[in-house]
């Protein structure tokens, strides 16, 4: 059965609770959107929700975020739909309309404890800013830019996929 | 000589320019406020700045959030601490106490500048990181499962890196 996963923003004007096959919180991510609006340490790490069974309180305090990225040489807006809450500014998750079944809630939002990671993954590290020194331990990935798994590939293949 | 800093949020809403005497990315706070609202990797960076020195563009984009702790007695206390973010993009940029002279706390994240090399690091209120944080505590670094020992600037004096 997934596992249930209950989170909120720190003023707790946003509650959520929603089911996970994919809890185990290994990516990291350096890029320049994930480190401004959520990863202060200089990454911010997302696991995977099924979207449905999202239920949410507070939902008039949310906030939408789309970031300008660069994709084949233009600045385009991000499909991603990055939500936050407006009164603490804490990053929730991340919901893109091309994958609608599926929602990435940042693991630093999330108050269930979750699973340890084994080994990390650390992507977009191309994007990375100079004082940011990663700390890549034995059995970690790097990549400069996206992975070349999915959060269930990557579950799967370490069998910490939850059925 | 202070070093000048230059920053912005993700969406450009927001940018500033501000003098530091102690710039160094050093101290990692895994409290819950910094986590929630700007350190998902489990902590964040606050380095400090002159708070006279602080100029702003698009200020009028700035939103403050004071935080509600706990007190041992398990009553609620409002941070007299102010955290300001970019209201468009929640870009964490800013703190700032009512008592803390002329020095404004800015979210390493949110500068755009380089930072120098911390020689080492110090981490803060590791009592209160979530379970999957695995800090990396380097040889000569120090812990706290609390508040540290020193101010940013006895810590940036006491290691050689304060700028006059």
């Amino acid at each position: 059965m997934p596992m249930h996963l209950q989170g909120s923003c720190h003023c707790g004007a946003v509650r959520f609770g929603l089911a996970s096959h994919t809890p185990v919180p290994y990516q990291f991510c350096y890029c320049s959107v994930c480190r401004k609006t959520g990863g202060g340490g200089g990454y911010a790490v997302n696991i995977g929700g099924i979207a449905e069974t999202l239920e949410v309180e507070g939902a008039d305090r949310i906030g939408t975020f789309s970031a300008r990225i660069a994709e084949d040489g233009e600045t385009v807006l991000s499909r991603g739909q990055r939500k936050y809450c407006r009164d603490c500014g804490t990053a929730l998750w991340v919901w893109d309309p091309r994958w609608p079944e599926l929602i990435h809630p940042f693991a630093s939002a999330i108050d269930t404890r979750l699973p340890v990671p084994p080994v990390r993954t650390h992507i977009f590290l191309a994007s990375k800013p100079a004082w940011v020194e990663p700390d890549i331990r034995p059995g970690d990935l790097t990549f400069d830019g996206y992975p070349e798994a999915s959060l269930e590939d990557w579950h799967r293949a370490h069998g910490l996929w939850i059925d | 000589m202070p070093l000048a800093l230059t920053g912005s949020c993700k969406c450009g809403a927001v940018r500033f320019t501000a003098l530091s005497q102690d710039p160094c990315p050093y101290l990692r706070c895994y409290c819950s406020i910094c986590r929630k609202t700007g350190g998902g990797g489990g902590y964040a960076i606050g380095i400090n700045a002159i708070f006279s020195s602080l100029k702003i563009e698009g200020a009028e984009a700035i939103g403050g959030f004071h935080a509600t702790l706990q007190s041992p007695d398990g009553k609620p206390i409002v941070s007299p601490v102010e955290r300001q973010f970019c209201i468009h993009c929640h870009t964490a940029l800013f703190g700032r106490g009512p008592d803390w002279g002329d020095l404004i706390s800015i979210a390493a994240s949110a500068v755009d500048s380089d930072l120098p090399d911390p020689p080492s690091l110090a981490h803060m209120m590791l009592g209160s990181k979530a379970n999957w944080v695995k800090p990396e505590i380097g040889p000569d670094d120090e812990r706290f499962e609390e508040f540290p020992d020193k101010s940013v600037e006895e810590w940036h004096r006491a290691h050689g890196v304060w700028l006059e």
